[in-house]
């Protein structure tokens, strides 16, 4: 397996990429459901593609695994072309799909070794069902099994013989929240133990809580990308309270409503202000920019979305826009 | 206070105990034996298999006439119908359902290739219609009719192997016209129907010649005259006509049988989808 290095990864880091994505297009006749993207995946991290439904998140995981003829671009999984070196990429990725199944007559155990029986990764398959907490369902019946069950069965192929790359694709639909908990759980687990994880998921929590990394798509494009922190830096924090001066009352009191890039700064003025005026703040609160902000401004067009050119570990400090300001 | 964990999960990082190389051929062969042993673990599949030597015991049993040439023209549509009762039949669910089920979806994300896959997937069925025609024969045999002789097996098992392979392609090509089960039940039939009656008609004697020879183009009736030619009382269905003088006539049933397999499976890569339908 051939490895690239990025050439603006941070000293220090993990820099091999495991997928390079460039110029990516998918098109459904004059439809372009992916249009031009650029992303790139590191080892050892955990990426989450986010989007709206038709945001072309599944298209582009289907041209990442070889499913799916692009249109222009190219793609490269673990240093191979997914559509050339299909068989090589499944020995070394693991994959859990959005409404996959199994046959009904079979078990968990029987679904498992057959898999076993089919992959170059060896295993334990009863130490695999042990992992995704479903060893004491592994002679029930597919079809007896529940949604949450067979989601559990589901990432159990996906991880099994610990695969360099797992791509879950919307892997909580459907769970309740205990199985969604378990697996957060596991997906830092295979984190921590250097598997590389791509996700996609319209759960923007699960991404704040899981994701190194996320990239947020928009008609076939992709919006903003990066750390976390990268972001939501872009974006403002906001401030807000109901200030009262001394003999109002409610009624007359003044609401806050505040955006700031400069939470810090301009929340101690705030405070300055109400302690040199005898002000009551009521209702004091300070929020820090929030993924689902971010979410919303994309859907909305206030942040536009960019095609090929920068790529989406630095798109997102070229493409946020900024909104600072107080209303009354 | 205390709050209940999550369902624990082993806090081994990873159980992987390393790599193996594994043949094509053997995950193909893996898949069918997983496929067989699921065979038997869906009733109705079961019953629709196990109902082809039923049918031929049955028809063995009506039979007026238990004379070689009688058995031998009765060998030849006993092994059509019986296969595309069964075998084809049981290639239209098989795929409907593991289609419907998103079977195929998740195995597409295996190591299997697509032609493993299909391999693997539909060879079980293939077998079994191999297995029942040597039931038909074993049955009719039992009742006096004769056994291919040595000239005669080599055609024989030929055009079942392709006929048994073709069917399952129809079977494919007919569940990529069906939405669901229920519809693939309703859109099998039309070519059993074709299969079976033009099988059926090869062997009633009293029409015209050209009729006869219009119906071996038929898909798979060429396998009924093959059968019924190379069953040991050398019974000819259908007097082959003049522009394939001189051509052995099982080497034209053959043909005719391959050529619809063939298309058969043409049709069934082209409808061949991977999810279901929408």
């Amino acid at each position: 397996m051939t490895t690239t290095k990025t050439a603006d990864a941070p000293a220090g880091t993990t820099t091999d990429l495991v997928v390079d994505v460039r110029g990516l297009s998918v098109t459904y006749g004059a439809f372009s459901a992916v249009d031009g993207i650029d992303l790139d995946v590191r080892r050892g991290e955990v990426f989450a593609l986010l989007g709206t439904n038709g945001a072309g998140k599944t298209s582009t995981l289907e041209a990442l695994q070889g499913f799916r003829r692009r249109a222009a671009g190219s793609v490269t999984v673990l240093g191979e072309d997914p559509m050339i070196s299909t068989r090589r990429l499944r020995a070394s990725s693991g994959t859990m799909v959005q409404e996959a199944g199994f046959v009904p007559e079979a078990t968990p155990l029987s679904a498992l070794q057959l898999w076993a029986s089919l992959s170059s990764r060896v295993d334990d398959a009863d130490a695999v069902l042990e992992r995704v907490g479903l060893a004491h369902r592994r002679t029930v019946l597919v079809k007896d099994l529940s949604g949450g069950e067979k989601r559990r069965l589901d990432l159990a192929l996906a991880i099994w013989g610990a695969p360099e790359l797992i791509v879950l694709d919307e892997p909580t639909t459907g769970l309740d929240p205990e199985s969604r908990a378990t697996l957060w759980s596991l997906v830092r687990e295979l984190r921590d133990g250097g598997t590389t994880v791509l996700m996609t998921t319209h759960h923007l929590e699960e991404a704040e809580a899981l994701a190194d990394r996320v990239a947020i798509m928009h008609r076939g494009r992709i919006a903003v990308a990066g750390t976390l922190a990268e972001v939501l830096r872009e974006r403002p924090a906001r401030i807000t309270a109901v200030r009262r001066l001394p003999g109002q009352d409610a009624v007359t009191a003044e609401q806050v409503d505040l955006r700031t890039h400069h939470l810090q700064r301009d929340l101690l003025a705030l405070l300055t202000d109400a302690e040199r005026t005898g002000a009551v703040l009521d209702q004091l609160r300070a929020t820090p920019a929030s993924l689902e902000e971010v979410f919303h401004a994309v859907v909305r067009g206030d942040l536009h979305t960019t095609s090929a050119a920068p790529s989406a570990s630095t798109a997102a400090s070229t493409s946020a826009s900024t909104s600072e300001g107080a209303s009354r | 206070m205390t709050t209940e964990a999550p369902t624990p999960i082993s806090r081994t990082t990873t159980t992987a105990r390393g790599r193996r190389t594994v043949t094509p051929l053997q995950r193909t062969l893996r898949l069918a034996r997983f496929e067989t042993s699921m065979l038997a673990k869906q009733r109705t599949t079961l019953v629709t298999l196990l109902s082809g030597p039923l049918l031929v015991l049955g028809l063995a049993a009506i039979s007026p006439s238990s004379s070689p040439q009688a058995l031998a023209a009765l060998a030849g549509m006993g092994v059509v119908v019986v296969m595309s009762l069964t075998t084809h039949f049981a290639a239209v669910m098989l795929t409907v359902n593991r289609r419907e089920a998103q079977v195929l979806k998740r195995l597409r994300t295996s190591e299997l290739s697509g032609s493993e896959l299909v391999t693997g997937m539909y060879l079980p069925l293939a077998v079994v219609g191999v297995l029942e025609s040597l039931a038909v024969v074993a049955v009719l045999a039992a009742r006096g009719g004769a056994l291919p002789d040595a000239v005669g097996w080599l055609p024989w098992l030929a055009g079942v192997l392709i006929g048994s392979a073709g069917l399952v392609a129809a079977g494919v090509a007919v569940a990529g016209l069906s939405g669901n089960a229920e519809k693939a039940n309703w859109a099998a039939v039309p070519l059993l129907v074709v299969i079976s009656g033009a099988a059926n008609m090869l062997t009633v004697g009293v029409l015209p010649e050209a009729v006869r020879q219009v119906l071996l183009l038929v898909p798979f009736a060429s396998l009924t005259d093959l059968v019924a030619r190379t069953s040991g009382a050398s019974v000819s269905l259908v007097e082959l006509p003049d522009v394939v003088a001189g051509v052995p006539p099982e080497l034209v049933d053959l043909v005719l049988l391959l050529l619809w397999t063939v298309v058969f499976a043409a049709v069934a890569k082209k409808l061949w989808r991977w999810e279901p339908r929408g």
